[in-house]
């Protein structure tokens, strides 16, 4: 009888016990303990650990269902199917509420079908954050100002042309290495969400920090679409409602904590806001990316993902 | 003759990958310091190869009994003992690579349905992925080549040097 | 109930004579599938290719190529002659050159095996013309050989930084700058060790080892060539500038440690072709097939332990383990000692990379937890691994050294004891004594 069946399941984060990844997948445990009456355990692992820390084999490993459950960057998904990178488009939104209502009108349930394609149910978006960029050779506020920068970025097609677009010089790099490595000068600058620049420490070995919401990077918390279909009706429900929680939770934590460090590395480091008319010199520079790109997402992905007005 | 054909072919499969690789990653530190412009998107690729470098590698280790262990007491046992013993390190070989053999496969093909690709080129995963059966099929040769030959021979470690084997040839 | 099947394989396997690698994998494979069925199996080849497939890994293959190709190019050899030139001529000199020629390859070298291969077929037979029994001239190359992976560059290091990412961040920088003074410490130790050796007078040498006094040559059978220390250190120059490339490369922030290894290999490529003209492009063929084998020895064990940690971190068994461990006392000097004794088991037993690979999910934790920080941790493990490259059953460079040697694995395993204490003492001290690992990475500011 669905409601009587004991599971255990396990789901991984790519960051450590401190993110608020790691905080809502426990919330996410614990609701689902608390709602099916402790039928339902789930057993969080951080750092990738159970795909050797390679994130994209993670994701693999969710859709063929060696995993049950995970909270992944669309930037991961991207590698899958590059049109999950639509929502990741430079400058495509100016803030959280643009986000909000691109989520809400389309951007959510397309991703929902693209998901759907690749085994994957969707149980919604947490949130990593907008990216920001740092580096110790002078303050970015026009695309020129990262010519010839040594740059570290993710290993992924659209961020290096993102890079190269402004003559900036992205490379690769294990992000363990990316702390001394900005220490002796290997690399001059990087770039991240807020909560990973900030729990890195990178404000000891960075000078500048320029926050221009580049990058939307949202989380897309993932189940194996076989075992969600396995489950009753009931037990669907209480992993939906859980799962609510557990982003609703994971996204508030997200933007506070993002706040607070802006804030807290004011004092750190050198930072620069961008204005809105600066914002539009970058999204005018990205303009041939775009016309790049937008046949690589797809028309259904790049609509869905419009901020509109 | 077809034994030291197969082997050039191994080792040309470890060695140009493995060549490739660092002639890729040195031309990547040198472009990024003279012409200050890195070729990001080798990483991928040298980070990729390196799945065949060892696969194939692996092959030639299990050639020339190169991987290894504690073979005391195989060394020291005799007659239905040691025969068994050799059995059953052989079977165990055989076990971890038909995992490989067998789920190596069905990774590879559901990369190829998926379509995932290396991020910043585009290679199909697959072509990577494929080391795995490759390898593991070429080194269950090797390993039941070695074992019958250990079954052979008192002296288990004389037989599984290829060297061995072409001096008789 | 996982953890008794999975520990229980691996060691039946391993008793059985199974190849580590493939006992890790095995041993894995079976406890999968008593959790999960058959369908279990199919995460194997994704965490085994995403755990060899790493950028920081990479730093495997090109240090043991920049190894290969320096013995092909003759570089080695020239190491030896200005080690000579250096220290040869005083009493029990020849075995202080064994020191610090291995002390020089190790700062080039990543692995233990490669440093006593590279330089052991020379000073081997040349220690046993000058008296030293042969077990003692191979036990002697051995036990140096162990700075291969202490002093920096090393494998070991790496693969430390990688694994214990989970637990505590720490740069590889800093561990192969951590490794500087425990290496200083056991070449002095050795180098004390070495005095109380006895010696035949020379010309009774012939007894040493069978065919071993009379070796003629791999290169340089002759020994070292005494010659003048002006005209060694010419010759040896683009060899001793290979540390300064390497580690400079490194600390002044041009070169990422995988790269550097690359530059290393492409660098002793150069000098072999053009300088010293010993490498032929015909060669090249050897050389890459030789490095893609001994580097594929080392990455099927990373890839199978891969999956060997998959099944110990899904079943907490790691934690259980050092639960159990700080349940037992939670005395700080005991748990170092239980740490060091553990170790110094394993390491008789397995190779350094599974050993690190299996334990540091247990012994990490645990000594984190007492207050010992992660850098001491990683000297400590390395340092007692290194001693397990000498210790008997499993010992990579006893194999090496008794193979160079033509004695027998028991025959070495005699003469060991005075390096083996020596090194004792050094794992003792970095053990107990933070200060000796952090001291230089704090003054340089890693
Ligand atoms: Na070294
Ligand atoms: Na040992």
């Amino acid at each position: 009888v669905p409601g009587d069946e004991v599971h255990t399941w396990n789901m991984t984060v790519t960051t450590g016990e401190s993110s608020t990844w790691y905080q809502a997948s426990q919330r996410f445990a614990d609701a689902l303990e608390r709602e099916s009456d402790g039928r339902m355990q789930l057993k969080v692992f951080t750092s990738e650990q159970l795909s050797a820390g390679d994130p994209a084999a993670g994701v693999e490993q969710l859709m063929s269902g060696s995993k049950d459950f995970s909270y992944n960057s669309t930037i991961i998904y991207a590698g899958i199917d590059p049109r999950f990178g639509a929502i990741n488009a430079p400058f495509l939104y100016q803030d959280y509420e643009d986000a909000d209502r691109a989520i809400e009108s389309g951007a959510r349930e397309a991703y929902e079908d693209l998901c759907a394609e690749y085994g994957v149910k969707m149980l919604g978006f947490g949130e990593s954050g907008f990216r920001q960029v740092s580096n110790n050779v002078r303050p970015v506020r026009t695309p020129d100002d990262l010519d010839g920068i040594k740059i570290r970025i993710p290993g992924i097609g659209l961020f290096t042309d993102i890079y190269r677009g402004m003559g900036a010089n992205p490379t690769t790099m294990n992000f363990s290495e990316v702390f001394t490595s900005l220490q002796q000068g290997t690399i001059e600058g990087q770039e991240n969400p807020m909560d990973v620049i900030a729990s890195s420490g990178l404000a000891e070995v960075q000078e500048y920090l320029t926050v221009w919401n580049y990058v939307y990077d949202p989380l897309v918390l993932g189940m194996n679409q076989e075992l969600f279909d396995s489950l009753g009706e009931a037990d669907q429900r209480i992993v939906l409602d859980a799962a609510e929680e557990a982003n609703d939770f994971q996204v508030q934590a997200s933007r506070d904590l993002e706040q607070t460090e802006i804030d807290r590395h004011a004092g750190l480091m050198d930072v620069t806001r961008l204005t809105d008319e600066q914002v539009n010199a970058f999204r005018t520079a990205m303009q041939p990316l775009y016309d790049e790109y937008e046949p690589v997402w797809g028309e259904t992905l790049t609509s869905a993902v419009n901020p509109g007005s | 003759m077809f034994d030291r054909r197969l082997a050039t072919v191994e080792n040309l499969l470890a060695a140009i990958p493995f060549a490739a690789v660092a002639l890729v990653a040195f031309v990547n530190v040198l472009s990024r310091y003279f012409l200050n412009a890195s070729l990001a998107f080798t990483s991928e690729l040298t980070v990729n190869l390196a799945v065949w470098m060892l696969m194939m590698g692996a092959v030639i280790g299990l050639r020339e009994g190169a991987h290894l262990g504690f073979s005391a007491l195989h060394e020291r046992a005799r007659g239905a003992v040691r025969a068994t013993m050799t059995v059953l390190i052989t079977l165990s070989i055989l076990v971890f690579l038909a995992v490989l053999l067998v789920f190596g496969l069905e990774l590879a093909l559901q990369q190829a349905e998926r379509g995932r690709a290396t991020p910043s080129i585009g290679v199909p995963q697959w072509l990577f992925t494929i080391a795995l059966p490759v390898g593991a099929l070429l080194g269950a040769y090797r390993t039941i080549q070695a074992g019958r030959a250990g079954f052979r021979t008192t002296t288990a470690d004389a037989a599984i040097s290829d060297d061995n084997e072409e001096d008789g040839r | 109930m996982i953890g008794v099947v999975l520990f229980g394989a691996f060691l039946v396997l391993l008793m059985l004579g199974v190849p580590v690698a493939f006992a890790l994998g095995v041993s894995a494979v079976c406890s999968l599938v008593v959790m999960g069925g058959l369908g279990e199996l199919s995460l194997v080849p994704s965490v085994f290719v995403s755990s060899v497939s790493s950028e920081t890994l990479l730093a495997i293959p090109f240090f043991i190529l920049a190894g290969v190709i320096m013995e092909y190019a003759g570089i080695s050899r020239r190491l030896v002659d200005f080690a000579h030139a250096c220290v040869g001529q005083r009493k029990h000199g020849l075995a202080i050159v064994v020191i610090v020629a291995a002390f020089f390859f190790s700062a080039i070298s990543g692995s233990g095996p490669a440093t006593v291969a590279a330089i052991g077929s020379i000073l081997i037979p040349a220690l046993i013309r000058q008296g030293y029994s042969a077990r003692h001239a191979s036990s002697l190359m051995a036990t140096a050989g162990s700075m291969g992976i202490i002093v920096p560059p090393s494998i070991a290091f790496i693969i430390f930084a990688v694994v214990v990412s989970d637990f505590s961040g720490v740069s590889i920088v800093r561990l192969f700058v951590a490794g500087v003074v425990p290496g200083i410490m056991l070449a002095v130790a050795l180098v004390i060790a070495c005095l109380f050796l006895p010696r035949k007078a020379p010309a009774m040498a012939t007894s040493g080892g069978p065919g071993a006094a009379q070796a003629p040559a791999v290169t340089g059978g002759d020994g070292p060539q005494k010659e003048s220390f002006v005209r060694a250190v010419g010759k040896a120059l683009p060899g001793l500038l290979l540390p300064v490339i390497i580690l400079g490369g490194i600390y002044g922030g041009i070169v990422t440690p995988t790269e550097s290894a690359v530059v290393a290999a492409t660098y002793a490529l150069l000098v072999g072709m053009l300088f010293y003209r010993e490498i032929k492009p015909a060669q090249l063929y050897r050389i890459f097939t030789t490095a893609a084998a001994q580097s594929a020895v080392v990455m099927l064990i990373v890839g199978a332990a891969s999956v060997f940690a998959y099944v110990v971190t899904v079943n907490d068994i790691a934690a259980g383990v050092s639960d159990a461990l700080l349940g037992l006392t939670d005395n700080k000097y005991l748990i170092i000692l239980l740490a060091v004794i553990l170790l110094l088991v394993v390491g008789a037993f397995i190779d350094a990379v599974s050993a690190l690979y299996l334990f540091i999910p247990i012994i990490a934790p645990v000594l984190l937890e007492v207050g010992v920080d992660v850098t001491t941790i990683g000297v400590l493990m390395v340092v007692n691994l290194a001693l397990g490259l000498v210790t008997p059953p499993v010992g990579v460079n006893l194999f090496v050294a008794a193979g160079i040697a033509r004695i027998s694995l028991v025959e070495v395993v005699k003469g060991i004891r005075p390096f083996f204490v020596a090194g004792l003492v050094v794992v003792l001290l970095v053990s107990y004594v933070p200060a000796l690992s952090n001291w230089l990475p704090d003054l340089l500011g890693f």
